[in-house]
């Protein structure tokens, strides 16, 4: 029972509050403010159309085109594929089409070297990879165009797709199967698909597949074990390497995000159970152990910047998101903010998936809430001193 | 403190044992008929919501319990406080109030708190609003436990006939139901970025409130499916809509229209007939349609909104555009939308920052919470037809949202 109301109202006459201290409060402003933040509703420009309805709008796959435009994949109650053209002409998004019984795409979206965007479903009725051809797609005043979605194959009859990359050079895909934990191989020209190998048996295997310039493919296995398929040797092989975690924690730890950086030849892991970056370098099989950024526990897409820094988005599902880079050069592990933009929205975004770099170093960031947006980073650009020698 | 008003008086009753709470935010009529008052404090860190009662009859306020403490967290305890029932304090048929707690009071000795910076840190952050019912003749709480997790619930709806609650959560804007039989809570999701005020219910138990642009959006009674109708609230033509969410909303005397104000720019006033899929512009809610507000959003802002025994829409607003800016009680003829002022709230020295919310006794005098002021406190106005001896409402018309 409460303090009875006569005793409350006398023990407030004699209560002594709290008072307001009097100093201010400075740096308090918790978004990206080193660079520029901005965001685009999943609609075509100008409010054309409506946007990707929500809970069919989560962004869960994401990857530039060789047109220059974003594509990228949502899930929810449908599936839709989507591109995002920055043109003057037409900065909005078109929305191509449903994906028939699909579900979920989860970093599976991969573009090839004719430009054709590959697709898997990660959920849905049937785990088909399919194909789509950007050649017809333009969005300017007069209209927006886009192609057909194809299926091309099921790989699987009773599984489904959890990771799609492609090597340009080979014309091959790989992927994850989803039960079995199989690395596959399709290939395009043939038109045929090959197990390459079972990342785990138990299903503990991570739904993350990263490829050097040799073309090796990278997966990870039980307890964090790094896996390498080698497609010159046709090799499928355990290294004797694991994904950093906390003491003890392996088993809970998944990797959930990685990129191979041009800039320095390293490939970035971000992992799911604690919320860990680093750094392996494939040469000579070394791993950095980055860091931890926030309390958050997952680190949910990884890119890399045209400049060598690496970009990536972490948090929880339910939490808030947070943007941070690390500078390979001067090993810095930088906080940079949440994802708050006013334009095109005005918007929070607090729960991301997927990432990737634009042609011109910008970073896009794929929402994954009830109702998502595209976000877009433009990092800083430095300012730079030329060094003049011999008066030149 | 009283003065004269047009065609009654006006009190100013102020909560003076609460030295540091700043805003009534929630306030609603009881079965009983006593008026019931959430005074919170969102500025100074260590506070917690108080319940307080009025009677009426007796012309009486009492301050009944200190809800911090009784949910388990004192606002000592240094995370951000329970520090508020927003539009969260809603009255049933069987006596009890039904509340949500929300958040924005700093921790104890803190300046400020805003969720985004405490979120992982879980010394200071929210916990979370608290579900509950708060029993006034037994001055006794029953604890359901945190709904929305790390968030407040801004605004809460209560359908008696399902005993289930609906919500809205700040700062992540998701709509959450929680059935009360059985204390499960369900999350539907966000549904925009800037969080409505308001969210209210037809006669068939379905929720409605807006999205960022002022679209209305139902939630099915029976299936939670979010829909958005192709209904949207005013604004000017130049304008998106955006932050044009619903802000207070009142059923008209016959329950088939609602009548209500959003949190925007505009000041404007509309009403809505959910059974015919009706929304009809009222225009700015007083004042010259010229007059522009674009810069300030809460400053002319309308809120406050009830109807009176007399069946006029009463609400408060700020009014300055060729005079004084004081704050002023107005009504509207639903019939002729004529509107015409009743009288200002400034008392001496003392005038409302702004006006949270209104309600009735059963006698028809009208209370009008205060927020922004320290102490706070209400605003009572008296019309000259009220007679202690007559009700001329009952519970039927009480709304059973905040």
């Amino acid at each position: 029972m409460g303090v009875k109301m006569e005793n409350l109202e006398k023990e407030l006459e004699k209560r002594v509050w709290p008072e307001k201290p009097k100093y201010t409060v400075k740096r308090y402003i918790p978004y990206v403010t080193y660079g520029r933040i901005e965001n685009r509703s999943l609609r075509l420009f100008q409010s054309l159309s409506e946007p990707i309805p929500p809970e069919e709008c989560a962004i869960t796959s994401l990857c530039r085109g060789k047109n220059r435009k974003i594509y990228g994949a949502t899930s929810g109650r449908k599936s839709h594929l989507f591109y995002y053209s920055f043109s003057p002409e037409g900065d909005g998004v078109c929305d191509i089409g449903i994906i028939e019984g699909a579900k979920n795409i989860k970093n599976s979206l991969c573009v090839d070297k004719n430009g054709i965007i590959w697709g898997g479903v990660s959920e849905g009725e049937k785990g088909f990879i399919f194909r789509y051809d950007t050649s017809k797609d333009f969005s300017v005043e007069y209209g927006t165009a886009s192609g057909k979605i194809e299926i091309v194959i099921q790989p699987f009859s009773d599984e489904f797709i959890l990771c799609l990359i492609c090597d340009e050079k080979r014309n091959i895909l790989y992927g994850i199967s989803s039960e079995n934990g199989y690395l596959f191989l399709y290939d395009i020209e043939k038109n045929e698909v090959s197990i390459k190998g079972q990342i785990d048996k138990n299903k503990l295997f991570s739904p993350v597949l990263v490829m050097d310039e040799k073309g090796n493919v990278y997966c990870c296995g039980a307890f964090g074990q790094l896996k390498k398929y080698n497609p010159d040797e046709d090799k499928f092989e355990e290294l004797p390497l694991y994904i950093p975690s906390i003491q003890g924690r392996s088993f809970y730890n998944r990797l959930s995000a990685g990129v191979y950086n041009e800039y320095d030849g390293f490939i970035y892991f971000g992992t799911s159970g604690d919320g860990i970056l680093s750094a392996f370098n494939p040469e000579n099989n070394f791993i950095r152990t980055i860091g931890k950024i926030t309390a958050e526990s997952e680190i949910n897409a990884l890119t890399c910047g045209n400049d060598g820094i690496v970009y990536g988005i972490c948090g929880e599902k339910d939490g808030m998101a947070h943007l941070f880079s690390y500078d390979p050069d001067n090993y810095s592990l930088n906080y940079l903010g949440i994802p708050y933009a006013t334009s095109e929205i005005p918007w929070h975004g607090y729960e991301f998936s997927c990432a990737c770099t634009g042609e011109f170093g910008e970073i896009y960031l794929g929402e994954s809430d009830r109702i998502s947006h595209l976000f877009i980073y433009f990092p800083p650009i430095k300012k730079r001193k030329r060094e003049i020698k011999n008066g030149i | 403190m009283r003065k004269e008003a047009k065609d009654g008086e006006i009190e100013y009753l102020c909560f003076d044992k609460l030295p540091k709470h700043d805003s009534t935010w929630g306030l609603c009529t009881g079965v009983d008929g006593n008026i019931y008052i959430a005074a919170c404090g969102e500025t100074t860190g260590g506070l917690s919501v108080f319940i307080l009662r009025y009677l009426p009859d007796k012309e009486k306020l009492e301050y009944l319990i200190e809800v911090g403490p009784e949910l388990g967290e004192p606002p000592s305890n240094g995370k951000a406080t329970q520090s508020k029932i927003h539009y969260c304090l809603i009255p049933g048929s069987d006596g009890l109030l039904y509340c949500a707690t929300h958040a924005s009071g700093p921790p104890i000795g803190h300046p400020l708190w805003r969720p985004w910076n405490t979120w992982d840190d879980e010394k200071v952050r929210f916990p979370g609003a608290f579900i509950f019912t708060y029993d006034p003749f037994k001055n006794e709480i029953r604890n359901y436990g945190i709904g929305p997790k790390r968030e407040g619930s801004r605004c809460l709806a209560y359908d008696e006939k399902r005993k289930k609650l609906y919500g809205i959560t700040w700062p992540r804007n998701h709509v959450y139901v929680f059935y009360l039989e059985n204390s499960k809570y369900i999350d539907l999701g966000r549904i925009g970025e800037i969080n409505p005020q308001a969210i209210f219910l037809d006669k068939f138990g379905n929720a409605y409130t807006t999205d960022d642009y002022g679209f209305m959006l139902k939630i099915d009674a029976e299936k939670n499916e979010i829909k958005k109708l192709n209904l949207k609230c005013p604004c000017e033509n130049y304008r998106y809509g955006w932050h044009n969410v619903t802000y207070d909303v009142v059923p008209s005397p016959d329950w088939e229209w609602f009548y209500g104000t959003d949190w925007g720019y505009e000041s404007r006033l509309w009403r809505f007939n959910p059974y015919e899929e009706i929304l009809e512009d009222l225009g700015r809610a007083y004042g010259h349609e010229n007059f522009k507000t674009d810069r300030h959003l809460e400053r002319w802002q309308v809120r406050g909104l009830v109807f009176g025994a007399d069946k006029k829409l009463y609400f408060a607003m700020r009014c300055g555009w060729e005079e004084k800016e004081e704050t002023w009680i107005i009504r509207l003829d639903t019939g002729t939308l004529e509107r015409e002022r009743v009288c200002s709230l400034t008392f001496g020295e003392h005038q409302p920052v702004a006006i949270a919310s209104a309600t009735f006794d059963f006698y028809g005098n009208l209370y009008f919470a205060e927020a922004g002021n320290s102490p706070t406190g209400m605003y009572i106005y008296r019309p000259n037809y009220v007679e202690k001896s007559k009700k001329l409402f009952s519970w039927k018309d009480i709304k059973q949202w905040g």
